[in-house]
């Protein structure tokens, strides 16, 4: 395995608009002649894959994604990719779940009255005598630009620090949660290259806030929120679906290139 | 038995629907210019087009679940016909891919069958 992640542009993210996404499934399938079906789905054969079409990249842009091509050797060895139209964070409906970390005690409990009646909403209190983080590690570049973004609310206004972290660098903010639900982000870009990157938040001794829908996207600004049980928009053995890679030199300095990855479900 | 996704409207599916009735009849033609009709199909079935523009992301994210969930072609679903005002059971996706192109910003398309079928 290459061990690398598909690059992300200088402007931040790693895609331009339009892009193509295309899921993929295989059933077997037996037509009866009164039209009633026998079908056994093909698990095995679910795939996903995207179609990247760029557009007025730089000479450095249009190198980082050679060189990947590169090194990945084509088609050959896998990469992590992450997906632009997917939350990076998994069981974001379930803050309970064993991908949720912390750095001391926590209460999590399910609440109702979230800020979608589709979507969850749970109370997290800090049952320590320190400051604590409830957060989700993602196997991602930790110098990409990332945006964690969640919703929240609490008896009465406070702060509450939003963080991510690698092996040493760590970006924070203190955002202020009201009586109210909003969402609030945190963008950062860490200097520190490592392959691993925590998003969460710090609640201090004895503070308690109401929290729903916690997004992490590889990009500046944060988007609609995509809920997430098992699976995130984290691939990590995703490939090259081409077996060549061509660059359009549209004009000097000024290039185009269209790149397809696939990935198994 | 899931139930087709409405868009954020309340809406199924968007202008303009296409819907098609199918019915499958085999044909023998003589060299004498005769033919021997025979139903192939047991029923007629119905499909429709859905053309879905400029959604958002969560909408597309709803789609994208509902497939997964039907395994692409595999379960069958209820589907609220807005042709007849009806719901339509055990109905099937069709073809066995989700695609969607983003266009923008909040932006997205995608277009399917939903298929009647007899279970």
């Amino acid at each position: 395995m290459a061990d690398q992640c598909f690059p992300q542009l200088s402007a931040g993210a790693v895609v331009q608009y339009p892009f193509r996404k295309v899921r993929k499934y295989r059933a077997i399938r037996n037509v009866l002649p009164d039209g009633r079906l026998i079908q056994l789905p093909d698990p095995g054969a679910r795939q996903v894959q995207w179609e990247l079409t760029y557009n007025n990249l730089t000479f450095d842009d249009v190198e980082a994604l050679r060189s990947h091509y590169r090194v990945c050797k084509g088609p050959l060895q896998s990469f992590t990719f992450l997906d632009p139209m997917a939350n990076l964070l998994a069981f974001s409906e379930s803050l309970r779940a064993t991908v949720w970390q912390s750095s001391s005690q926590f209460a999590i409990a399910e609440i109702n009255g979230s800020p979608r009646p589709d979507l969850r909403a749970y109370s997290v209190t800090n049952t320590s005598q320190a400051d604590a983080t409830l957060f989700q590690r993602i196997a991602a570049p930790s110098f990409y630009t990332f945006c964690f973004s969640l919703y929240l609310r609490s008896e009465e206004p406070a702060n509450v620090g939003l963080v991510q972290t690698a092996i040493t660098a760590k970006s924070s903010a203190e955002r202020e949660c009201t009586t109210h639900w909003s969402r609030v982000c945190l963008s950062a870009t860490l200097t520190e290259r490592s392959s691993a990157l925590s998003a969460g938040l710090t609640l201090a001794p004895g503070q308690r806030v109401y929290v729903s829908s916690p997004q992490l996207e590889a990009q500046y600004a944060m988007s609609e929120y995509k809920p997430t049980w098992s699976r995130s928009g984290v691939y990590l053995n995703a490939r090259y679906g081409m077996p060549e890679i061509v660059v359009s030199v549209e004009s000097p300095n000024i290039y185009s290139m269209t790149i397809v990855v696939e990935a198994a479900e | 038995m899931n139930t087709f996704p409405l868009l954020r409207t309340g809406a199924v599916t968007q202008y303009p629907l296409l819907l098609g009735t199918s019915q499958g009849v085999s044909i023998i033609r003589f060299l004498d210019g005769a033919e021997q009709r025979f139903l192939s199909q047991g029923r007629q079935f119905r499909r429709w087009q859905i053309n879905l523009r400029q959604l958002s992301d969560a909408e597309i994210s709803r789609l994208e679940t509902f497939f997964e969930q039907q395994s692409g072609a595999y379960s069958p679903f209820t589907f609220p016909d807005p042709y007849s005002r009806t719901d339509v059971p055990n109905c099937r996706l069709d073809p066995e891919e989700f695609a969607v192109d983003v266009t923008a910003f909040m932006s997205s398309t995608t277009s399917f069958w939903v298929v009647e079928t007899n279970g």
